[in-house]
Order: C-alpha cells, then sequence, then structure tokens
C-alpha cells in the first residue's frame, strides 16, 4: 500500500525564546514502518512469536497504515510456509485481496492463494478458481511484479486443463513479456511442457534446449537437458528407441532380492522396494546405496505429485519423511470400521488424497489423511497390484485380475482402458507399471520385457524382451531411462 | 542653415537620451510657436533649453547632439528677441553661439536679411581667422587642445583670444606656440616639422598580415595596392591583385628590431630590422606562404555535418584541402550524436579522420529532496560530472546549458524532480520534454542524480534516459565513493551488436550423446548448404572440443564471417569435418547477463536509425528499440518502434514482418487495444517464414495463431 508514501520523522521542533523543545510524535505509518521491519528480522531470526506479535499489531492498530497489507501478507506467508496451514494462509491471502485491493501486496496474494488452490486442485471447478486468481493478478496489477509469475502459474492451469494451446499462449507471453523475470526459466521450461502436451514434442525440445542456452545456470537448465533426453528419445526418430545401459550396474546384495518395486525420485534417487531386506533401499544419482527406510512386507513405491516417495507395504503407507500411516475402512457392520491389512500399493493424488488398493476387499479406496473418503472409482472388485498419478492428475491402476491398465480422472471417471490385449500386443504377466513425464505408459511383463503405450493406450514401442528374464519392477529416471528389475537375473536393467 | 562643429574628444560625453529627447521635443515646440502667432511664448522655452544644457555644459561636455540643440536655441532665442525688438539680448543670444560655434551661419535664403547681417556685424567682431602650413603635411593642429584641422587648410574661423596652438605628427617632434587670435585679421603660421623616429613602409600579400615590431602589434595591412607600386611587388614575386595597399608603420625607434608578419593560416614570418636613422624606410614587399595541412573525412554513419573550430564545412564524407595548421577542433554532428576531436595538423600534411559518431548524454544536474540532502548536492554534482567526464568512453558527455533546460522546463511547468523517479508523469509528457531537450540540447540522452533524503548512508541514485524513453536506467551510488559512479559508468561502453555470426545448426544436448545433436537445419542457411542433416552429433567446432550446445554457440559467437569455421559431426557414416561458412544474421537484442542498460541501447540503436534510415540494419534497429521499450513497459513507445519497424523489414524468412506485426500487437494488448493487437496479431500469422527471437527462433505464425485464439476467447 505504498501510494500515500512515507516521510520520516519530524525530528525536534523549535517552539519559542524558553528553549523548549519537543518531540514530535512519529506518524502512524512511521510507526507501522518499523514495526514491520522489526517483525521481518523477527521472523527471519527466528522468533516467530515476536515477529508475528509485531506484525499483528500493525494489522490490528494501523490497519490503514500503508504498511498493514505488507504485515498481514507477512503473517499469511509464515502460515503457508512455516505452519503448513494453507487453509489459514489462504483466508489471509483472501483478506488482503479484500481489504487492500490497492495495496503492492494484493497482486502477490492473489498468486499465493492461486497457487494454493492449484496444488490441491483435483477438479475443474478448482483449477477455474487457481486460474481466476492468476488472471486477476494479470488483468488488475498489469505492472506487478507478480505477473511474470502469474502467466507461468496460468499456463501450468491450462495444461493440467488439457487447454495447451492457451498454456502455450499464457507461458510464452511470460516468457517473451518479461525475458528478464526471475521466473522466465520456469516459464520457459513450462512452455517446452506445454508445446510436448499439445502434440508438438519438437518444438518442445527447441523450447526446453533455450532454457538451457538463455539460462545456464538456472535449476530448470539441469532439468531440462534430462526431458530434452527423455524427449529426444521418444521423438528423435520414426519411433521410440531404447538401448540397454551396459555400462550401468547398481550394487548387488540382498537389496537386489526379493525386489517389489522400483521408483526414481525427482531429483534422480532409484528406490528398490526388497522383502528380502524388508526396506525400501535408496541409491544416489552416482548409484551409491544411500538411505534406507524399513518396511514389512513392501508392495508398491510411487512418487508423489510433490515428487515424495509413496512407500507402500502391507500395513501402512510412508510418504515420504512424513508418518506412517494405517487405514480402516468400514467393514460389513454398520458403523464398525476394520483395518485393512493387505495393502497392495497406494498413490497420493493431486488433492492429497491417498489410494489405497485393499486386496482383501479387491477394492480401491480413498482416504482423505488417514480418514476413510469413498470408494474409488466405484464399488466393482478390482485387484490392483500398482497405483501411480500422471502428471495431470490422473490415475492408472494395473489391475492384476483382469491383466488391465486402467485410467480415471480424480472425480473417477474412466479415461481409457488398455489391454490385456490390442492391436500389436498381447499381455501374457503383467506385473508392474510406469509413467514418464508425458504420461507414456511402461509396462512390465515378465515375459516380454517392456511395452511402452502412449498416453492413448495406442503400443509406441517395444524392448527388452532379449536383455529381461523376469520383469517384475520398472521405473522411469528424469532422463527418460527405463530401470527394470529382472527378477531371474536379481538385477536391474537401464535402457537409455 | 550650415552647422559647421569642431568636435575634440571632449564631447563624447553622452546626455542622458531622455533628456536629448525631452529637449527636442521642447525645441521643436518653440519653434512651431515661433513659427506661429504667439511667437513670444517660445521665448521661454528656448531659455528653458538654454538654462538646461548650459547647467550640464558647466558640468561636462555637451554630445554633438546637444550642441546643435543648444545652438539652435540660441539662434532662435536671438531671432525671437530681434523680433521683440530687443537687440541687445539678441546680440547677447549670438554672441554665446559664436562662442560655441564660432564656424555657424545662419541661412540667408530662410532668415530675414536685417537679422542676418546683425548676427554677421556681431561675428565680424569676434571672429579672426587661422591658417597652418606645415612640412611634412598632415600634422594634426590643436588650439588649446581642441582640434582645429589638420595641415595644410585653408583660414578657418576662430573666436578672436589667446591660445596655445600645438601641431602634432607622428615621428615628428610635437610643436607647441601660444597665438593670439585677433577679431578681422588672419593668422597664418608655417611650421617645419622635426623628424624625431622612422618609420617603415610595407607591402603584403596577403592582406590583413598583423604587423609586429619587437612582438607589438603595430596594425594590419590592408586596402589594395596602388597600381604606381604593382612593378614593384611583382619583381618580388607578389601578386599585385592580392597585395595590401603599403602601410606605414610609425614611429620606429633607432636600432636593431625584430619585425613580424603574421595571419592565420599563414607560415609567420621574422626578419631583423634595423634603424639607424629617424627616416621612412621602404621594407621589401612581403609575400607569406600559405600554412595549410588536408582533413580527409569520413563518417559512420555517413552524412554527418563538419565543423572545423565551429565553422561549417559541410558533410562527410569530405576532403578538406586548405584546413589552417595548428591544433584544430574537428566536430562531426548527426542526428545520431556527433564525433569530436583535436587534431594537431602540419603544414602540407594530410590527416585521415574516420569519424565514429557517438551519442552524446547531457548531464543535466543533481536534485536533493530535503536540506539533509542538500549538503550533499554539490559533492555529488562535481563527483558525477568529473567521473563521468573521465570514464564515460562509449559516448560524448557534455554539461548541459542550464538555460536552455530550465527554459524547456519551464513551458511545460515542470522541474527537474518531476523528470526523475519516484515521481511519475503522464509518459507522453516526460517524453515530450525529453525529446525537446534532445533537440535542443543536440544530445541523444540524459544523466541526472537524485538525493533522497534522510539516508543513513549518504546515497544517491543516477538516472540515465535515452531521448524518447520514458524510464530510466538507475543505479545507487554512494556519494563519496569513486568507484561506486565508476561501475555504473562502466555499462555505458557496452554495445549489443544487431547481428550476430549464425550457421543455421539447431542443435540440443542430450545424456545420450557426446556432443550437441542437429535437431534441425534452417532451409537455406550455411549449414544446409554445408549438407548438415538432423541426428548429426557435433563433436568439435573450431578446433575446439565441444560437448553442448553452449560450447557449439561459442565458438560460432567468436568466429568471423565469411571464414569458415571447422565443424566435425558424427554422422551414421563416420565422422565429417566441414569447413562452415558464417553468415551474419540479424537477431533479438537481449540484456539478460550483459550488464547493458537498456536506455544506452536504446542511444545506440537510435543512432543506426538516424545514421542509415531506410537500410536493413535500421528497421532491425527499431525492431530492437521496440523490444527495448516493452521490457521498460513503456507500451506506447514500443508500438510506435514495432509499426516502423514493420513498415521497413521485409517480408522474409527470419526477424521480418511479420515479427514487428507480432510484437506491435504484444504492445498494443498491454495498452488495453485488444481489437487492434488482434489486426496486428492477423497480419504477423500471414507471414509464414518469420520468426521471432533469431533466424531460426520459434515461427511467428503458430505463436500469432494461439495469441489470436486466446484474444478470441476472452481466455
Amino acid at each position: 500500500m505504498r501510494a500515500a508514501g512515507w516521510f520520516a520523522a519530524a525530528g525536534v521542533v523549535f517552539l519559542g525564546a524558553g528553549a523548549t523543545f519537543a518531540q514530535t510524535p512519529a506518524r502512524p505509518d512511521d510507526q507501522a514502518k518499523r514495526l514491520l521491519d522489526d517483525g521481518r528480522t523477527d521472523l527471519a531470526n527466528g522468533r516467530a512469536k515476536q515477529g508475528l506479535d509485531a506484525l499483528q499489531t500493525i494489522v490490528t492498530g494501523f490497519s490503514t497504515s500503508a504498511y498493514a497489507d505488507d504485515a498481514l501478507y507477512e503473517i499469511a506467508r509464515y502460515a503457508e510456509e512455516i505452519e503448513k496451514d494453507h487453509s489459514k494462509a489462504r483466508d489471509l491471502y483472501d483478506q488482503i485481496t479484500k481489504k487492500y485491493p490497492q495495496g503492492d501486496a494484493a497482486p502477490a496474494a492473489y498468486l499465493r492463494m492461486g497457487r494454493l488452490v492449484f496444488a490441491t486442485a483435483a477438479s475443474q471447478a478448482a483449477l477455474d478458481d487457481s486460474l481466476a486468481n492468476f488472471q486477476r493478478v494479470i488483468r488488475l496489477y498489469p505492472e506487478s511484479p507478480s505477473v511474470p509469475s502469474a502467466l507461468m502459474a496460468a499456463a501450468a492451469v491450462f495444461r493440467r486443463a488439457g487447454r495447451f494451446d492457451s498454456a502455450i499462449d499464457s507461458a510464452r507471453r511470460a516468457v517473451l513479456d518479461h525475458p528478464a523475470s526471475d521466473v522466465a526459466p520456469e516459464a520457459q521450461f513450462e512452455l517446452g511442457q506445454s508445446l510436448v502436451m499439445a502434440g508438438d514434442p519438437l518444438s518442445g525440445i527447441e523450447e526446453f534446449q533455450r532454457v538451457r542456452t538463455l539460462y545456464p545456470n538456472s535449476p530448470a537448465a539441469s532439468r531440462a537437458l534430462n526431458t530434452i533426453t527423455a524427449l529426444y528419445r521418444l521423438f528423435g526418430g520414426d519411433k521410440p528407441v531404447f538401448f540397454k545401459d551396459t555400462a550401468f550396474s547398481l550394487p548387488g546384495g540382498d537389496v537386489l532380492r526379493d525386489v517389489r518395486s522400483l521408483a526414481v525420485t525427482p531429483d534422480g534417487v532409484i528406490w528398490i522396494a526388497s522383502n528380502k531386506t524388508k526396506s525400501a533401499v535408496s541409491f544416489d544419482r552416482e548409484f551409491k546405496l544411500s538411505s534406507s527406510l524399513p518396511a514389512d512386507d513392501p508392495q508398491t513405491l510411487s512418487v508423489s505429485p510433490e515428487g515424495e516417495l509413496v512407500l507402500a507395504a502391507k500395513l501402512a503407507v510412508k510418504v515420504g519423511v512424513r508418518s506412517v500411516f494405517s487405514f480402516a475402512a468400514p467393514s460389513n457392520k454398520p458403523g464398525v470400521m476394520e483395518n485393512i491389512d493387505r495393502i497392495g500399493a497406494a498413490t497420493i493424488l493431486v488433492s492429497g488424497d491417498t489410494l489405497i488398493s485393499d486386496l482383501r476387499r479387491k477394492r480401491v479406496l480413498r482416504f482423505r489423511g488417514a480418514t476413510f473418503a469413498s470408494i474409488f472409482p466405484d464399488a466393482a472388485e478390482r485387484e490392483v497390484i500398482k497405483l501411480l498419478t500422471t502428471p495431470r492428475g490422473d490415475v492408472v491402476m494395473l489391475r492384476r485380475d483382469d491383466k488391465s491398465v486402467e485410467i480415471f480422472d480424480d472425480g473417477g471417471r474412466l479415461i481409457s482402458k488398455i489391454g490385456p490385449r490390442g492391436p500389436g500386443f498381447e499381455w501374457k504377466k503383467p506385473a508392474d507399471i510406469a509413467i514418464d513425464a508425458f504420461s507414456n505408459l511402461y509396462l512390465a511383463d515378465e515375459d516380454q520385457g517392456i511395452l511402452m503405450f502412449s498416453s492413448k493406450g495406442s503400443l509406441m514401442t517395444t524392448f527388452g524382451s532379449s536383455d529381461l528374464r523376469k520383469s517384475l519392477a520398472v521405473a522411469i529416471d528424469p532422463s527418460g531411462a527405463v530401470l527394470v528389475y529382472d527378477d531371474r537375473a536379481q538385477a536391474v536393467v537401464r535402457f537409455k | 542653415m550650415v552647422l559647421l562643429l569642431c568636435l575634440g574628444p571632449g564631447l563624447a560625453w553622452s546626455q542622458p537620451e531622455a533628456t536629448l529627447v525631452e529637449l527636442r521635443a521642447t525645441l521643436d515646440l518653440a519653434i512651431s510657436e515661433f513659427e506661429g502667432p504667439e511667437q513670444g511664448q517660445s521665448l521661454l522655452r528656448f531659455e528653458e533649453i538654454i538654462a538646461r544644457l548650459e547647467t550640464e555644459r558647466r558640468q561636462e561636455p555637451l554630445t554633438e547632439e546637444g550642441v546643435i540643440l543648444l545652438v539652435r536655441a540660441y539662434e532662435y532665442r536671438a531671432r525671437v528677441q530681434m523680433n521683440l525688438g530687443n537687440t541687445d539680448r539678441a546680440a547677447d543670444s549670438f554672441r554665446s553661439l559664436i562662442a560655441l560655434a564660432p564656424q555657424h551661419n545662419l541661412d540667408a535664403a530662410l532668415i530675414s536679411p536685417k537679422v542676418v547681417d546683425f548676427f554677421k556685424a556681431i561675428k565680424a567682431q569676434m571672429i579672426g581667422f587661422v591658417t597652418i602650413q606645415s612640412a611634412p603635411q598632415g600634422a594634426t593642429v590643436t588650439l588649446n587642445g581642441k582640434i582645429l584641422s589638420v595641415t595644410d587648410f585653408f583660414p578657418l574661423e576662430v573666436v578672436a583670444g589667446d591660445y596655445t596652438l600645438e601641431i602634432l605628427k607622428n615621428g615628428y617632434r610635437q610643436e607647441s606656440r601660444a597665438v593670439r587670435v585677433v577679431a578681422g585679421e588672419t593668422l597664418s603660421l608655417q611650421f617645419d616639422l622635426v623628424r624625431t623616429s622612422a618609420s617603415g613602409f610595407v607591402i603584403t600579400e596577403p592582406t590583413d598580415v598583423e604587423i609586429l615590431i619587437d612582438g607589438v602589434s603595430k596594425g594590419s595591412t590592408s586596402g589594395v595596392l596602388d597600381p604606381a607600386l604593382a612593378a614593384i611587388a611583382a619583381a618580388r614575386g607578389l601578386d599585385p591583385a592580392r597585395s595590401s595597399s603599403r602601410l606605414e608603420i610609425p614611429n620606429l625607434p633607432a636600432g636593431s628590431h625584430t619585425i613580424e608578419f603574421h595571419k592565420p593560416c599563414y607560415e609567420t614570418l621574422r626578419m631583423g630590422l634595423d634603424i639607424p636613422e629617424p627616416q621612412d624606410y621602404e621594407l621589401p614587399p612581403i609575400r607569406l606562404e600559405p600554412s595549410v595541412g588536408s582533413i580527409v573525412i569520413t563518417s559512420d554513419p555517413p552524412g554527418g555535418q563538419i565543423f572545423i573550430d565551429g565553422e561549417s564545412q559541410g558533410v562527410a564524407p569530405k576532403s578538406l584541402r586548405s584546413v589552417c595548421a595548428g591544433v584544430r577542433r574537428v566536430e562531426v554532428r548527426h542526428a545520431a550524436g556527433r564525433f569530436v576531436q583535436d587534431v594537431d595538423l602540419k603544414a602540407r600534411a594530410t590527416v585521415e579522420l574516420a569519424a565514429q559518431i557517438r551519442p552524446t548524454l547531457a548531464f543535466l544536474g543533481v536534485v536533493a529532496d530535503g536540506p539533509s540532502a542538500q549538503r550533499s548536492l554539490l559533492s555529488m554534482t562535481s563527483r558525477l560530472n568529473r567521473i563521468a567526464s573521465a570514464t564515460i568512453r562509449g559516448m560524448n558527455f557534455l554539461k548541459a546549458d542550464g538555460a536552455i533546460v530550465e527554459k524547456i522546463l519551464a513551458t511545460e511547468r515542470l522541474k527537474l524532480a518531476d523528470l526523475l523517479p519516484p515521481r511519475t508523469h503522464d509518459p507522453a509528457l516526460l517524453r515530450r520534454v525529453l525529446e525537446k531537450l534532445a533537440a535542443a540540447l543536440e544530445v541523444q540522452g540524459f544523466l541526472a542524480g537524485r538525493i533522497p533524503e534522510e539516508q543513513l548512508t549518504r546515497s544517491g541514485i543516477l538516472h540515465v534516459y535515452a531521448a524518447g524513453s520514458v524510464v530510466p536506467d538507475s543505479a545507487s551510488v554512494v556519494i563519496e565513493d569513486d568507484a561506486s559512479y565508476a561501475r555504473f559508468f562502466a555499462a555505458f561502453d557496452k554495445r549489443v551488436p544487431l547481428r550476430a555470426p549464425w550457421s543455421g545448426l539447431v542443435t540440443i544436448d542430450t545424456l545420450l550423446h557426446d556432443g550437441p545433436v542437429v535437431l534441425r537445419v534452417v532451409p537455406g542457411s550455411p549449414a544446409d548448404k554445408a549438407s548438415f542433416v538432423k541426428g548429426h552429433v557435433v563433436t568439435e567446432a573450431g578446433g575446439r572440443k565441444v560437448t553442448q550446445t553452449a560450447d557449439l554457440l561459442a565458438v560460432i559467437a567468436g568466429a568471423e564471417p565469411g571464414k569458415p569455421v571447422s565443424i566435425t559431426v558424427t554422422t551414421s557414416e563416420g565422422p565429417k569435418t566441414v569447413g562452415l561458412p558464417l553468415e551474419e544474421a540479424p537477431r533479438e537484442i537481449s540484456l539478460a547477463g550483459t550488464g547493458a542498460l537498456s536506455n544506452k541501447i536504446s542511444m545506440d540503436l537510435r543512432q543506426v536509425i538516424e545514421g542509415y534510415p531506410g537500410s536493413a540494419d535500421a528497421a532491425l534497429a527499431r525492431l530492437n528499440l521496440g523490444l527495448i521499450a516493452l521490457s521498460l513497459h513503456d507500451y506506447a513507445g514500443a508500438h510506435d518502434a514495432f509499426i516502423k519497424a514493420k513498415n521497413e523489414l521485409p517480408l522474409a524468412p527470419g526477424l521480418a514482418r511479420g515479427t514487428a506485426a507480432f510484437y506491435a500487437g504484444v504492445a498494443l494488448e498491454h495498452l488495453g487495444y485488444s481489437k487492434e493487437a488482434l489486426d496486428e496479431y492477423t497480419q504477423a500469422s500471414q507471414d509464414a517464414g518469420a520468426t521471432l527471437l533469431s533466424q531460426d527462433g520459434p515461427l511467428v505464425q503458430d505463436v500469432a495463431k494461439r495469441r489470436i485464439g486466446a484474444l478470441a476467447g476472452g481466455r
């Protein structure tokens, strides 16, 4: 709220010949400014209570000062980033936009509100809500420094919503109109993603390369290298080509025995869930053994939309470094909850909800936190042995019972079903699935190696049948390379 | 009425003009009364005029005009008195007149013979005659210090009385004598003047040659040569037509002297001069040799107006063949900027100057925001001026003429502070004022400082505007820290080229290859002509190993256009090395990471636009000028530049008409003109080969179509 500006205290005023001096009282804006500086300093130095008290004093005692919106914004940020109380943060951001629409914190508040909504947007309504916030920034505050971020965020929403032309346009605007902004590298990356999703992977590759050329020192540059690699493999020739990486090997031992699942997190760390070691073990980017997570009877590994490892064991699910969740669902007896004791797979949805495959009930169940929410997608029996969430927020299930893969949106609407047979393929023993950054599906068949399908379900290529004797688990690394656990060889094979 | 006055040097005083005007009016009124039926009334006015002028005369000598007024007043007063029958008083008036102007006579054709005779009778009683001859002639004669005439002269009327008579002539002894002039008699005297010093006589070619004797100027030659002396001049090699008249150099004392002949643009001639005795000496005619050289000037851009020592010499390129030797200030002015250099030109030498026109930055001053800031004003102003003058090399730097700045700001009711952030004004007003200032000061940009009030650390803000820009580049400096200024000014020397070496290879980095992979080859590009194809993997360029696209781009950026760069690629048939001749291709200027200043680059771009109007580079410069304005959120300025660029850029692959049309649409969208933006996007979408960023950038057609879709859908 800088319109009024602020001025330093006037100092001393000489009142008369009697040599009487009087200190002029600090003006409200001056006091508010000092409190804001103090509050920010306290928060930065870990004195949260004092900091928040100072900020709250501005909000309540100097609500008409030029700094009230800034104070409220700092409190909201604290709620979002430190307290992780997103609901509270959203309320506070909302207050800023309503009480101080002309303040300089307003566009940033809209931006953050939009991001909070988008982070868990699982429906079109939620996407529209987040988009509306970003577009308010763009339309109402065209000169705000938040505009490039809003354009980029809007592009991400459009992409999630499948409105790729709008996504491309919005990302392009962020890049072209604001080439020097801090978010320009990420906007350029978003542009590449949107072009790929729009079915123009070669243009997407060029934009990813521009991330590397224009912003070589940005974090996006190294991600772009991985993405270009993955895309070039898929679209650089007539059809995707994968070769066995003969130089690749992971240290052996028990870790590679009785392997149940593989996963690679966005930072390139490989996780292997082994029933032999009763744990999930990680290998760093140099393929050296790193940390591990104990798990009795591990079942599957997946990666949450936020990039965290999701380890599903028979009795519980562990998400990243957060707490372990066990689950209970309504039994046949009204009002009686029954523990789920045969978890087959788990995934975290964009909305933050958890899907659990209950092999005893042959159902997939949806939980909000650890609380049962619903059966997903319907009451039909399904023996699901792998659950994944796609970059778009859709849910992919590998069914053991009918050897198929079903893809649903977050609301449970069936988008497509693949297998067990189709043009050019017939699955024998489907054991695992993986999804790449572009929603292509990789199916590990114990007898046939890897079969790769487009997001629309058409077979793109097969590979590994001669290199793999029993493909039990599959995962995709950030560069699009495919990792496969060969149970017969008790080794992880990499196809690049 | 004939008025003969002898006005000595003492008459150079001036009565106040207002007084003279008033007295002249009074005299005219009095004369009209004199000529009319109320003649008697005029007497009082003549009395008044006489009284006032006599009073002044007693204090200081009258001016010529004052004397004339007084003489006429006396004459008319006498005539009035005559007409009133008061001849005694009339006689007094005539006597006063004659004492004032002894050579004055009444006009017999207009005045009654009775009065004229009366006047003559009085004059005859008062006037004697003086005639003087001298050898040689030409001596000045004075009576009581007042110049009478120059010898020899016929008898002149002088009021009878005793005088000191003096005769003066340069080089001769001054003669002085007490004389008595008797009424009705003629005093006739003859003087043989005694020589005391020598005179020299000289003719020069050319004229206007200054003569110095022992370093003291004695005048300059002038005029044209007397035909009688032409043969003498010609015999000494002078061109009589270009020679001066014979100049006398008087008062040359006996002894040895140095005589010097000096004229700008000619070789100075010095010679000895012996004067054994006081007499006339004829010096040999002098011919000075020209002292000139040549300056051959080209300017970049061409068409600059050449000035040598401030005098216009035509338009560059030009060869100036007769430029005076010596240190000459050569200036080439152009709408795009100027070039200034002091050249030490030797006689008969040729200096070649390639004048690189550079934008000029005018220092407007420093603004203090309060009494505390005021205390640092002088310090910051002097530092800024000094450090900028010493460190800015990429531009000319000058201190703006404060009067011009103040006048232009006053017409808009603005002060310098109003031009500088944080105060914001209507961009159109700011643009207009800056453009007016630029035109008046003949500069392309401005530097100004501002000291905020109440700063703990004494710091100030520097602002740089290009003419036509409305958003400055700004930087904070510590007022007492010279280095902080110098760091900012270092950015003024950065230039960003409009074109860069270009291969047409579009490569990407992957983890699958040892070097960048060719994703596509731009049709018609050097790489296309050299048969590079998709899938080639570049492993070496310019003799250096290449592992990623950045390595390849660095080699290409550093290559000389036209000179082949060796590129080694891995193909399906094995390695292949090709000498790839690069082209210079246009590109959009990116300021990211260059440390360059938007406004400085704008000035450079305007230089290209003004310097090479109608050229491909000018069109490209306009496009980039628009992009810089766009990045500064100056959408009106950006739109103007893009529209002009659109009209100048070709319909061709690469950065072309469609590129400018697309960006014009972007600017219009920012300005809120959606419909007009849509029109521009539509035009852009019809330019099939146009690209953004560079020759191998994204196709405008695709981008514009998406923008059309977004606009049409209202997003």
